[in-house]
């Protein structure tokens, strides 16, 4: 089974993980630019503080050397610079600007002021520009002419100052010089005026006069280290979250969807069929259960699939082994199931015809019909035909329909084999019919030569002796054939009751050879025994007696006058008679009937020495009983050999040996 | 004089008829077996009237009787003669070209009446021998 790409691991642990990091990324960027803006914020006023300072002590230096120098020039006046300066008038003012600014141009203090403010902002310059732009004095000995001529007007920070309500300004940007990105803080400079009141409400004002601008460019590379530092420690430690999220995480989705997985694998080996795994409950509680709960329908599924599995064997068993075809169909008459029976009564194989219609298995017009009937009216039906191939079979035809509850889904076919029955019931009738037969003709001999004879009324007294003494051989012959049906009927009805003991068979021998004696004389015949003087066997004697005399009286009966007669026994692993004549023998296609009953090799011969047509059945039937079989070897001319062949006594039919031992054999012994 | 062939292999049965037709004034012959019953009613003479046993050994009645038919022969009177008493076959002996059945067994009288009925232009002859039994 293949697996889902997107796995409920990587589903979980991605998602959650991709949402952290975009959070978590916000987060800090948005703390990185405030801690930037901050810092710069703060780097950016106290230069502006420093700038501002700077400029204010620059004019008070420059204010108070000048006027010190110049006030005993200047008409010995202690007045103050502003004073001074609303004295003298604009013209005078603009005089006095020029002379503070050269005067700064020149004087050591603005330098050394200059440089203070370098040094307390930690400035790379600090310089001092008239408002023109033009440089009047630097901390450093930074070259004027290095200076753009339009560096007043390119900076923004010198215009901000100066056109500024705040007379500052600032700017920020990359200086190729230094090679670094510089904050340019620019300061306006200017000198405090008094103007003296117009009327006695007004008080004296104050006026600023802009003298210059006070630049300082301090390098931002500290803040930018600064800035850096806390960047790259706030990375890390986004870094570390991540990575600590990521194995959080991959734990968390691990432990949500390992068991998942285990229990994805255990369904897949279930449907494979293999119900005898159990899977450990581990996981959350949820899927422990579902763990737990899948454990208890594989138990269930495995004792259903087992109960199903030996339902079906145990169906599969009956249907085999029964004795009847059985055919079901769909309702369309598609075969859907076909026992081994049926597959051998129709010639067919059941993959041959499986979900095929019925006729491809039976081409029997009259089964699909009662087929269609049984589908179309839902009622049992039956029939019988004759099957021809692949043997001849009388077929009793059942269909019957198949419902689950009231809903008709196809037909069962049951197929009786009823040759057997057909058989015996032929066999029957024609038994009825040939004992009828047998019967009549000696009642109809009898009959007519009465008759005839009451008719000639004395008239032919030889005729009437041959007659007398015929009519007496026919009721004879009649008495013999009833004495024959009756022990056969007994034998098959199973009223013939056996008891076998110990016996000298060869003293049964010699006892019946004895009495065969007299007619066996009489056709010049000879009776060679070859027997030992004692064999141990176990048989009824009285059957053992009829068995040796029909099988003797037959031989008789179909061997020339004069022939010989041998009858042998021997004990090996059983009990073997055999009784051989030259007589006739035994057409081969007649062998296997002989032991029919009222069957004949030859009629007119039969009749002639007297047989009733029975006697070879009786034998059959009580050598059977006692567990043994009886043979027949012959060829025509040379004559023929029946065997008869009892078990050992040591073995006597375990059920004839129970039989109370004093038990008389209710069979009436025939005087044949 | 007429000529009756009797084919039946049980002579104590055959002698009898034999010899109760003889009284009656009939020229009587016995066939113990189909075959030979087929040539003697093939023969010459012909016989006025076959006495047919339907169990026979070499050929039975109704094959003889059916031979006797296809020969040309059907002018001759078939009486069979059977033990077996079931109704198909006395359909089939009739059907297949026999005059008349009789089964066994028989009332000797019932036999002479029958022969004389079926033999030709016989019918007053056979009223006469009831008539004198």
């Amino acid at each position: 089974m293949a697996q889902h790409p997107w796995s409920l691991r990587w589903l979980i642990g991605g998602i959650y993980f991709i949402i952290m990091i975009v959070l978590l990324g916000a987060l800090l960027l948005f703390f990185i630019q405030r801690i930037e803006s901050d810092n710069m914020a703060t780097v950016l006023s106290r230069l502006r503080g420093q700038a501002r300072l700077g400029a204010d002590l620059l004019v008070q230096r420059i204010e108070t050397e000048y006027f010190a120098t110049k006030t005993s020039r200047l008409h010995n006046q202690r007045l103050l610079g502003a004073d001074v300066l609303a004295a003298q008038g604009d013209v005078g003012q603009a005089r006095l600007l020029a002379d503070l600014l050269d005067y700064a141009r020149n004087s050591d203090d603005a330098k050394q002021t200059l440089r203070r403010v370098h040094v307390n902002a930690g400035a790379r310059r600090v310089l001092l520009l008239d408002l023109d732009g033009t440089l009047v004095a630097t901390s450093t000995n930074y070259a004027a002419n290095t200076l753009p001529d339009d560096f007043a007007a390119v900076s923004p920070e010198v215009r901000a100052a100066i056109d500024g309500d705040s007379g500052l300004g600032d700017n920020i940007r990359y200086d190729e010089q230094a090679g670094e990105d510089i904050a340019f803080i620019a300061a306006l400079v200017h000198v405090k005026t008094l103007v003296p009141p117009t009327s006695k409400m007004e008080k004296t004002r104050t006026h600023l006069v802009p003298l210059g601008v006070l630049v300082l460019a301090a390098p931002l590379t500290d803040v930018k280290d600064k800035i850096g530092g806390i960047k790259l420690a706030v990375g890390l430690t986004f870094l570390g979250v991540l990575v600590l999220l990521f194995f959080i995480n991959s734990g968390v989705s691990n432990y949500i969807s390992e068991p998942l997985q285990t229990l994805s694998r255990a369904a897949e080996r279930f449907a494979t069929g293999d119900l005898q795994q159990r899977i450990i409950p581990t996981g959350a509680g949820e899927v422990a259960s579902l763990g737990a709960s899948f454990n208890d329908m594989a138990a269930q599924l495995r004792v259903t699939i087992t109960r199903l599995a030996e339902e079906r064997a145990q169906a599969e068993a009956i249907l085999t082994s029964m004795v009847d075809g059985v055919l079901v169909t769909d309702l369309t008459g598609n075969i859907v199931l076909m026992n081994t029976m049926a597959e051998v009564m129709c010639n067919v194989s059941e993959e041959q015809v499986l979900g095929k219609p019925l006729s491809d298995a039976v081409l029997h017009f009259d089964i699909l019909d009662l087929l269609q009937k049984t589908l179309d009216s839902a009622l049992p039906n039956k029939l019988e035909v004759t099957f021809t191939r692949p043997t001849e079979r009388v077929v009793e035809v059942h269909v019957a329909p198949v419902t689950v509850g009231e809903m008709l889904i196809g037909a069962v076919i049951v197929l009786y084999d009823i040759t057997h029955q057909r058989r015996l019931e032929q066999v029957r009738r024609d038994f009825v019919a040939n004992v009828s037969h047998e019967l009549r003709t000696p009642v109809t001999s009898i009959r007519a030569m009465a008759e005839t004879l009451a008719d000639a009324d004395g008239e032919d007294p030889e005729l009437a002796r041959d007659f007398m003494t015929t009519i007496i051989s026919e009721s004879e012959r009649l008495t013999a054939l009833l004495d024959d049906l009756l022990q056969l009927s007994q034998i098959e009805s199973g009223r013939r009751l056996i008891t076998p003991q110990a016996l000298n068979i060869a003293e049964v021998i010699r006892h019946v050879a004895q009495r065969v004696l007299g007619p066996i004389t009489a056709r010049h015949q000879r009776l060679v025994l070859t027997v030992p003087e004692v064999l141990d066997g176990c048989a009824d004697r009285d059957a053992l007696v009829q068995i040796l005399v029909n099988l003797i009286d037959n031989a008789r009966k179909y061997s020339p006058e004069g022939s010989a007669i041998r009858v042998t026994a021997e004990q090996d692993t059983a009990l073997r008679i055999r009784i051989t004549d030259d007589g006739l023998g035994i057409p081969e296609a007649d062998l296997e009937r002989i032991f029919e009953r009222f069957y004949r090799v030859d009629k007119a011969r039969s009749r002639a020495v007297g047989g009733t047509g029975l006697g070879l059945a009786i034998v059959k039937h009580l050598v059977e009983l006692h567990g043994g079989w009886i043979s027949v070897h012959s060829e025509l001319g040379v004559g023929s050999t029946f065997t008869v062949t009892l078990p050992s006594p040591a073995a006597p039919p375990a059920e004839a040996g129970e039989l109370p031992a004093g038990q008389e054999s209710p069979a009436t012994r025939p005087a044949s | 004089m007429p000529y009756i062939l009797i084919v039946e292999d049980e002579l104590p049965i055959a002698q009898s008829i034999a010899y109760t037709l003889k009284r009656e004034g009939f020229d009587v012959t016995i066939a113990t077996d189909g075959a030979e019953g087929l040539r003697l009613a093939l023969g010459t003479p012909s016989p006025s009237l076959v006495l047919l046993d339907l169990m026979l050994p070499s050929m039975d009645g109704l094959e003889v009787c059916r031979t006797l038919r296809q020969r040309q022969r059907s002018w001759i009177p078939v009486v069979m003669l059977t033990a077996k008493a079931e109704a198909v076959d006395r359909a089939l002996g009739l059907e297949i070209g026999a005059d008349d059945y009789l089964t066994k067994p028989f009332s000797m009288r019932e036999l002479v009446a029958r022969v004389k009925a079926a033999l030709p232009g016989g019918g007053s002859n056979s009223t006469a021998a009831l008539t004198r039994n």
